[in-house]
């Protein structure tokens, strides 16, 4: 075709490939730990007593932000460091860029554990980040615990397990009060464990020191070290792509329990297009028994009030 | 143009955009030139305005392509608001705009007479479109129309119609899905 019709058809074609460049992406399935709950699972919850309810209560409260809080205690550590590092090597270089968030959505599952067994349990939560749209979901692997987070340019919504009456689910619907503050509340593109990483490899601190074999590929061993930061990334030999990333890290402060050093596992990397079904994982899953509870920001995310 | 197949929805297509998948521009473009032609020569009575309309509707849509939030009001209601815009903008300053496509640094095309003369014959092929739009029940047909053609706002558009602004969504949501529907089984 050489008309007019064709011809506009490959300016906009040209136009569309300078405005929005084309990124490397990964066309693997998402993996989602745990689906939607069978009638057997919430058989078994109904019929659940749960005693420990307020426990629960705050150990959710410190889970919820413990994800955000580690990314921002790496980061203080980066922005402190960064100002007298140098640039790093090309590996580094490499696996900053194949990292970039733009233009897909990252998924991952991190492993969050105190040093000091005194200091709590360990948590797991498996995490799809687009921009300012994230889904977190706290504990996979128990019906009871398990818990959603949606965070949708600072509206943020928790399906969680109701304590009180062990027999449904809540979504809790809330917003921050502004957007500066949304930094410090939930997970985003600009806030997460993911992007913490990305400020090491560009801040310098990670040096490539080897080679290693995980689940029979090839990785690169990177390693750093920075006053009370340590971390140590595997990352694929072709794709630099993250393998498994282990830092350990002191949290000043998490909802006033005292301050604690964990350990943060990152796994299940992975880097998916954005398709309409893709983009559904960033969304709240629904649920036959859920009721709206509307919270105060502040009583979910202690941080918000302190920076207001 | 004879849209090839590709099984992504018009959401899809314009969310690939935005994530650097320039074909899949190239898609939408091919799956809705013809609508759009159509639309735009009928409110300007010339097949040179509308071709030319078309070049800017189309840029500016790439340019917004990540302002459009995939699941809400269907991506061609969408994308004939945009050239209702530049029809308007097109009359207050008298001339055709081209700020979208300047801004993306793309040519002005010339249009000779084979031009034309397929542009008439392919906004003369979603002609159909508008006989079929005069078919739908009545409430569909006025919704869609004021949406689509005239641009209203949903909530003017709700008022008029004397229903919530969600309803007015739906009324132009399942216009818009039967119109396609019908040119499908047609085609």
């Amino acid at each position: 075709m050489t008309d007019y019709i064709a011809s506009l058809q490959q300016a906009l074609r040209e136009a569309a490939a300078r405005e929005y460049p084309a990124r490397v992406s990964s066309p693997e399935p998402t993996r989602l730990l745990l689906g939607e709950d069978t009638p057997t699972q919430q058989r078994r919850r109904r019929s659940r007593l749960n005693p420990s309810a307020a426990r629960r209560g705050d150990r959710r409260l410190t889970a919820r932000w413990l994800a955000p809080a580690l990314a921002l205690a790496i980061a203080l550590v980066v922005a402190a460091a960064a100002l007298t590092a140098g640039s790093g090597p090309s590996i580094v270089a490499g696996a900053y860029a194949a990292t970039s968030p733009a233009g897909v959505i990252v998924h991952y599952v991190e492993t969050a554990r105190p040093l000091q067994p005194t200091s709590g349990t360990s948590t797991t939560s498996e995490i799809w980040i687009y921009r300012d749209q994230s889904h977190q979901i706290i504990d996979p692997y128990s019906p009871k615990n398990r818990q959603d987070i949606v965070a949708d340019h600072g509206r943020v919504q928790t399906l969680a397990f109701d304590t009180l009456s062990s027999s449904r689910y809540s979504p809790v619907d809330t917003r921050c009060p502004a957007t500066g503050v949304l930094e410090g509340c939930v997970l985003s593109e600009n806030n997460s464990p993911i992007d913490a990483l990305r400020a090491l490899y560009r801040s310098g601190l990670i040096h490539a020191t080897g080679h290693a074999t995980v689940d029979g590929r090839r990785v690169e061993v990177l390693t750093g070290q920075s006053g009370n930061l340590s971390i140590r990334a595997l990352v694929d030999s072709d794709t630099l792509l993250p393998a498994k990333v282990t830092m350990t890290v002191m949290v000043p402060r998490v909802k006033g329990a005292p301050p604690a050093a964990y350990t943060l596992t990152i796994t299940d990397y992975q880097r998916l297009p954005i398709t309409t079904g893709n983009l559904r994982r960033l969304a709240l899953p629904p649920h036959p028994h859920a009721r709206l509870v509307r919270a105060p920001c502040r009583r979910l995310y202690p941080g918000c009030a302190a920076r207001k | 143009v004879r849209p090839i197949a590709d099984a992504r929805s018009d959401d899809e297509l314009l969310v690939a955009t935005g994530g650097g998948d320039a074909d899949a521009f190239a898609r939408f473009y091919e799956r809705h030139i013809a609508l759009v032609l159509s639309v735009l020569a009928q409110r300007t009575g010339s097949t040179e305005l509308a071709a030319d309309l078309a070049g800017e509707t189309f840029a500016a849509a790439l340019l917004g392509c990540r302002r459009f939030r995939p699941g809400g009001p269907p991506a061609a209601a969408w994308l004939l608001g945009i050239a209702h815009n530049k029809l308007r903008e097109s009359a207050r300053h008298q001339r055709v705009v081209d700020q979208a496509r300047r801004r993306l640094g793309m040519p002005i095309l010339g249009l000779d007479d084979e031009d034309l003369l397929r542009v008439e014959e392919l906004a003369g092929d979603h002609g159909r479109a508008l006989t079929l739009l005069s078919e739908l029940p009545a409430t569909q047909r006025d919704a869609v129309r004021a949406r689509v053609l005239d641009g209203t706002e949903y909530h003017e558009l709700a008022t008029r119609l004397g229903c919530s602004e969600q309803v007015a969504r739906q009324h132009v949501s399942r216009g818009l899905r039967r119109l396609r529907t019908q040119l499908q089984e047609e085609a």
